[in-house]
């Protein structure tokens, strides 16, 4: 399978996605200029974090204008797997293929650091190495990762199970402590409905090697593999 | 014709950077800074003479692009002046809130409360170019 990761002025984690992939036992990567509208085969497209377009106006927002994005928005309709990460997150909110925005900070301050993830959703595509409630230790590394929504779209949210992953502290547990930018309901992480879209503030992509810390976001990327691998033998 | 734009944060969104320059104005003293909210300030030089079309544009360009209507509110003025040649328009003009050349839009619909700019007594709307 082929991981397609789209590259933007300004994007800076497309090589640290890349190095993951190219350690994934049959996967392949793919990186994507973001004025090429072919997505090349890719089987996942990744929009990796960074800082698309100098962050100008509002995050991801000049992003989504991309001639790139126009095909990611048509491959997302068609069921494929896209996955936004950080500024990837960002692009995919304002695009409008998640709901919410990602706004500043609670307390404005830049945040780098590990923080402790609460998988609600276990059954996605990205997810399903992970079991249902299990806790990840990913880093964090923005300055706009504040999600929010208006109540009828957060409620929304959690009727449907649409969010993927809550800060939490080490055992699990959702406290407000553990909540690094003010987000509501300390969300980190949603899927769209119908389960193929996934946009998270984290990086996976820099714990997948014990020599950097950790690697539980290698447990992500290897679901993502199988998820396609199989889609393809079907 | 130029179009000035303010985007502001929505009423019911945190705006920590508002909070963070309020702390900082009662920590310069101004102890009577009850709330400061932090928005953006966009002027748009448009090529045309129509006006109904620019308010049209404007509109479409604020909510397709310049606003995010999850988090933002937008509000703009149409300034007929600024079709004078080698006007340098500042961010410190004030922003008309009604009045000749003038035209005013915004996001909410009536009841947007104008900038403190509109009403001070030194509104220099009338000056054209300096």
């Amino acid at each position: 399978m082929k991981f397609g990761i789209v590259v933007f002025p300004g994007t800076w984690s497309d090589r640290d996605c890349g190095l993951v992939v190219e350690q994934l036992e049959g996967a392949e990567v793919e990186y994507l200029w973001h004025k090429d509208a072919d997505l090349r085969g890719a089987d996942c497209v990744i929009l990796p974090g960074g800082f698309s377009y100098g962050d100008y106006l509002r995050t991801g927002a000049i992003a989504r204008f991309s001639p790139v994005m126009e095909s990611v928005g048509e491959f997302a309709e068609r069921g494929g797997l896209v996955w936004g990460i950080c500024n990837g997150f960002q692009i995919l909110c304002e695009s409008g293929l998640l709901p919410g925005a990602l706004i500043r900070n609670a307390g404005m301050e830049f945040r780098c650091e590990w923080v402790h993830l609460v998988c609600e959703r276990a059954d996605l595509p990205f997810t399903h190495y992970l079991q249902e409630h299990q806790v990840i230790r990913v880093p964090i590394s923005h300055g706009e990762g504040n999600f929010f929504a208006d109540p009828a779209t957060l409620s929304r949210l959690e009727q449907r199970g649409q969010v993927v992953f809550r800060y939490s502290d080490e055992r699990g547990y959702v406290l407000l402590d553990a909540n690094p930018n003010g987000s509501a309901h300390n969300i980190a992480g949603i899927v769209n409905e119908r389960g193929n879209v996934l946009g998270m503030m984290p990086h996976p992509e820099r714990c997948a090697d014990p020599q950097l810390g950790g690697s539980d976001g290698l447990l992500l990327f290897q679901s993502a593999v199988a998820a396609a691998v199989e889609a393809l033998a079907s | 014709m130029i179009a000035k734009v303010v985007v502001m944060p929505k009423a019911v969104v945190n705006d920590p950077q508002g909070v963070t320059v309020k702390q900082g104005l009662r920590s310069l003293g101004f102890d009577e800074v009850d709330e400061v909210r932090v928005g953006k300030y966009i002027e748009i030089r448009l090529d045309t003479d129509s006006e109904a079309e620019a308010v049209e544009h404007v509109e479409q360009m604020c909510h397709k692009l310049l606003a995010n209507h999850v988090i933002e509110d937008f509000r703009f003025t149409l300034d007929a002046r600024g079709n004078t040649r080698g006007r340098q328009a500042s961010p410190t003009d004030p922003l008309p809130q009604s009045g000749a050349g003038t035209t005013v839009r915004d996001s909410l619909g009536a009841g947007d409360p104008p900038l403190s700019s509109d009403v001070s007594p030194g509104n220099r709307a009338g000056s054209g170019s300096r």
